[in-house]
């Protein structure tokens, strides 16, 4: 795991459309004929396809182009760098192959079970004419079904907004992106890794937004001009957005009739995987003040909540103590029946809705988020984050929040390096879930804890 | 030899079965009463003793269940205590049940202390209802048993005794929560765990004379006839604490693993992609009694127990499943009753295993643990009883080692390993 630096070297630019001459001005024109051809004023947005964005003058060059204000080099950086140009291959390749051998499925590259989060998985009356989920994650997986901007995009004339009305998804708003991202990485009501799934051999999930978002990598470039078009939130609001958003999705697909088994077994892709995902002669239990729950019982995966109670911890107090409250009742409901487990899950939503509250338009102070740093700290050195799914939550976390306040130069050279440097050794703890041991993690914390002062 | 060994006594049905010594209503002695230098704690046996008198010594130096109590005030006694919240295990009744001969505090004679562990009376029955009649000169097996010895020497009986604590029973569970806390995990097959005890008895030919000496085949099948039926009624009636069912009837292995690892090969029939699979040994090992006696049972039984694997999560399902296969198991129980123990058995059995083993494709661990100790038990025995000879059971033997390296730890089991393992002992008894 390894963190990017998000910001680029700023570079002022030009308007797109002063820089382009006579050819791109045709292709513009021609552009726009095959966006009507496909689209009638009334018809659904339909999804054109990478090639259609990935042209050379657009967003497909070699290299940046001198003045433009955007890098157009997305593409490339898609193609090249990102996982989600590889979702579709990955099912057809071998690891794919036997995973869907062992589902009993003929091909994963044809399961829409699959393609929901590996492709742009659109019904096939709204697919353009050079659509093709072999693209994997494709752009209007992310940026929306093109058809309805795309002419107004090109022209340039269009703002910002008048794109995003027209359809364009709002991706560098945190509330929006994390809704998208989370949508597969986590999972909605249409699609989620259930423990079959991982059964079969499917990769864990582990999600954090702002992390992830710097790791996809980004292919865009945060400059003045950048900023003049687009609020930009900090990575300590990024953050906190993704956390309360991952958390409430999923305790709402924790209840969804969708995907909360029906039968006597619950669906265990809700639970801590290495509770019981550990060599039998290394018994991992140890008391948690935050779960309450005695050996032998496998217990949800509360990852995100921890991180809010801690954030909250530092933020505001009482409603931390309400979110511990209501997460020390989930664990124990989950302890006696199914219905209570519901009921204390719907109690811990009403709960999360208000930390959410709390933080959606929330400025976090520098000082502030100090705060939420050294309390992300002290539950990680006394323990809290025994199991894995808490403490690679709690690195991402500490990571992003380090960041915000380098940003703000917090530290000098030497310090901001020393805790660079045991960040990365947390990383290392968690280099590989089948060997972590959550006293070694403690430690480790307890030496953060201490480079931070 | 014959299974008429075994005819005249109780039936292996569980309803003839006595009641378990420490169920009883009765006072219990101690172990200092049976273990006085006069009975069965003599350094040196009298003349014409039938007995060796040494059965206490025996007990107390080489037998574990001597140390059962003392073992709950161990390290690690403690630190499970502690994991569970029990200020001390050897107060806690959830302990005890197994550790010691926990009879209600108004059954304990004067000499009864709880710190014996597992003694005499917990598996030959409360003193006082046999005492009387069994110091006498006059005594007789079948008046003692009459008077309330427990029938240790019975197959069925035997079976349901030892496994009321090494499997568990209505009475006495070991759960998960127990597990979590540090408890070794139980495992048992009743012919080599007997051996292992040590047996405090010499099956000599006054023996003999006095009571029936169950064969090691019989042992073997009352054992996994046993666990069979406890492990239906446990999936049937042991619930678990809140969403899940009681994991302690669960194949370990299936969640104790490496995430990712061992993800190559296929699933053990019936059972799906992520999801549990019961720890079904017996029923594994049952198909292979059930080619040897009753071959036409063996699909229907391997139809069965996958069906359950699959039926687990819909309780409706699953009960019906557990009625069919509790049937067959009474079914397959009265065959052994009634059916002779041939010459090559033995052999017979330890193939059938291991074409059992290739059926089940993913063998689950336990099912190999046991396959293991069955194989090497029921070896010993045909080569006492001279069915094989001594070349062959070298060779045997030298082939069951690597089969018992393969299950030496769970950690580092791998079901292909394992059954390539039986593959050369079962060459070796081909040859």
């Amino acid at each position: 795991m390894r963190r990017l630096s998000a910001i680029r070297s700023a570079a002022d630019c030009q308007a797109f459309v002063r820089g382009c001459g006579f050819a791109l001005g045709l292709f513009l024109v021609v552009m726009h004929g095959l966006v009507q051809a496909e689209e009638g004023p009334d018809s659904p947005p339909k999804y054109l396809g990478v090639v259609t964005c990935a042209g050379s003058t657009c967003h497909g060059a070699g290299h940046p182009v001198g003045d433009a204000r955007i890098s157009q080099t997305e593409f490339l950086s898609w193609h090249r760098d990102d996982a989600h140009s590889k979702a579709y291959r990955v099912l057809i390749e071998e690891k794919g192959q036997r995973i869907a051998q062992k589902l009993g499925l003929a091909n994963a590259g044809a399961a829409p079970e699959c393609l929901s989060c590996h492709t742009t998985f659109v019904p096939a009356e709204v697919r353009g004419k050079r659509f093709q989920l072999a693209d994997g994650v494709g752009c209007e997986s992310c940026h929306g079904p093109a058809s309805k901007w795309l002419g107004q995009h090109v022209t340039g004339a269009a703002s910002r907004e008048d794109n995003i009305k027209a359809g364009m998804v709002r991706t560098e708003e945190p509330v929006a992106r994390a809704a998208l991202c989370l949508s597969c990485h986590l999972g909605s009501q249409d699609k989620f890794a259930n423990h079959r799934l991982l059964g079969a051999g499917h990769p864990r999930l582990s999600f954090e937004l702002d992390t992830y978002t710097l790791l996809q990598p980004a292919h865009y470039r945060v400059d003045a001009d950048y900023r003049e078009r687009k609020r930009l939130a900090s990575h300590v609001q990024v953050w906190a957005i993704g956390q309360t958003a991952a958390a409430s999705r999923s305790f709402e697909l924790f209840t969804s009739d969708k995907w909360a088994s029906k039968n006597t077994l619950p669906e265990f892709a809700f639970f801590d995987c290495h509770a019981c995902h550990h060599v039998l002669t290394e018994p991992r239990w140890a008391a948690r003040a935050t779960s309450g729950l005695p050996p032998g019982v496998p217990h949800i995966n509360d990852a995100h909540v921890l991180m809010l109670l801690y954030m909250t911890k530092a933020i505001a107090p009482a409603l931390s103590e309400h979110l511990h409250k209501s997460l020390l009742d989930l664990h124990q409901a989950s302890m006696q029946s199914r219905d209570a487990t519901l009921d204390a899950a719907k109690a811990l939503q009403l709960v999360l809705k208000q930390v959410q509250d709390h933080v959606r338009g929330h400025a976090f102070s520098d000082d502030e988020t100090l705060t939420i740093l050294n309390s992300l700290v002290t539950g990680g050195s006394t323990g809290e984050y025994r199991d894995f799914a808490a403490a690679e939550q709690a690195v991402m976390a500490v990571h992003a929040l380090v960041d915000t306040l380098t940003d703000a130069k917090r530290w000098d050279a030497s310090q901001a390096s020393a805790i660079a440097a045991q960040i990365k050794v947390l990383y290392n703890v968690l280099a590989d879930q089948n060997r972590y041991q959550p006293a070694h993690f403690s430690a480790e914390m307890q030496t953060l804890a201490a480079a931070l002062h | 030899m014959t299974w008429l060994l075994v005819t005249g006594l109780p039936g292996w049905a569980a309803e003839n079965l006595p009641s378990l010594p420490v169920d009883r209503n009765a006072h219990f002695l101690g172990v200092e009463t049976c273990g006085s230098s006069q009975c069965h704690g003599a350094s040196e046996p009298w003349r014409n003793a039938t007995i060796s008198m040494k059965e206490r010594a025996i007990w107390q130096e080489h037998d574990k269940h001597a140390q059962a109590f003392v073992s709950l005030s161990s390290d690690a006694g403690r630190a499970i205590a502690t994991k569970l919240g029990l200020a001390d295990a050897s107060q806690a009744p959830q302990c005890l049940s197994c550790h010691s001969t926990f009879v209600p505090l108004a059954q304990r004679g004067p000499r009864f202390s709880l710190n014996d562990g597992v003694g005499c009376e917990s598996c030959h029955g409360p003193g006082s209802q046999f005492l009387a009649t069994h110091v006498q000169p006059t005594a007789q097996h079948t008046s003692n048993i009459a008077a309330g010895l427990y029938p240790t020497n019975q197959p069925a009986p035997r079976a349901a005794l030892c496994m009321s604590c090494h499997q568990g029973d209505d009475k006495r569970q070991l759960n998960h929560g127990l597990y979590g806390a540090g408890h070794p995990r139980l495992r048992f097959e009743l012919d080599t765990y007997g051996a292992l005890q040590p047996y405090h008895f010499v099956a000599d030919a006054d023996y003999r004379r006095r009571k029936p000496l169950a064969s090691h085949l019989a042992l073997w099948a009352a054992g996994q006839l046993r666990a069979a039926e406890q492990l239906l009624s446990q999936v049937k009636s042991a619930h678990g604490q809140g969403l899940f069912p009681e994991l302690a009837n669960y194949d370990c292995l299936t969640c104790h693993r490496a995430i990712g690892a061992d993800t190559q090969g296929p699933g053990r029939p019936g059972v799906a992609p992520g999801a549990l699979s019961l720890n079904d040994a017996p029923l594994v090992l049952l198909r292979a009694l059930a080619a040897v006696t009753a071959p036409s049972e063996v699909g229907r039984l391997r139809d069965d127990s996958r069906e359950l694997q699959a039926a687990l999560a819909d309780t409706a399902h699953r009960d019906r499943v557990l009625a069919k296969l509790k049937l067959r198991i009474a079914m397959l129980a009265k065959t052994m009753e009634a059916r002779a123990e041939q010459p090559g058995d033995l052999q017979a059995l330890v193939m059938a295993l291991v074409s059992e083993a290739h059926v089940e494709q993913a063998l689950a661990f336990g099912a190999a643990e046991s396959i293991a100790m069955s194989a090497a038990t029921l070896l010993a025995a045909d080569y006492e009883q001279q069915g094989l000879r001594a070349a062959a059971y070298l060779r045997a033997s030298r082939a069951l080692d690597s089969v018992y390296a393969a299950v030496a730890d769970a950690g580092q089991y791998r079901a292909k390993t394992y059954v390539a393992a039986l593959d050369q002992l079962a060459a070796a008894l081909a040859k």
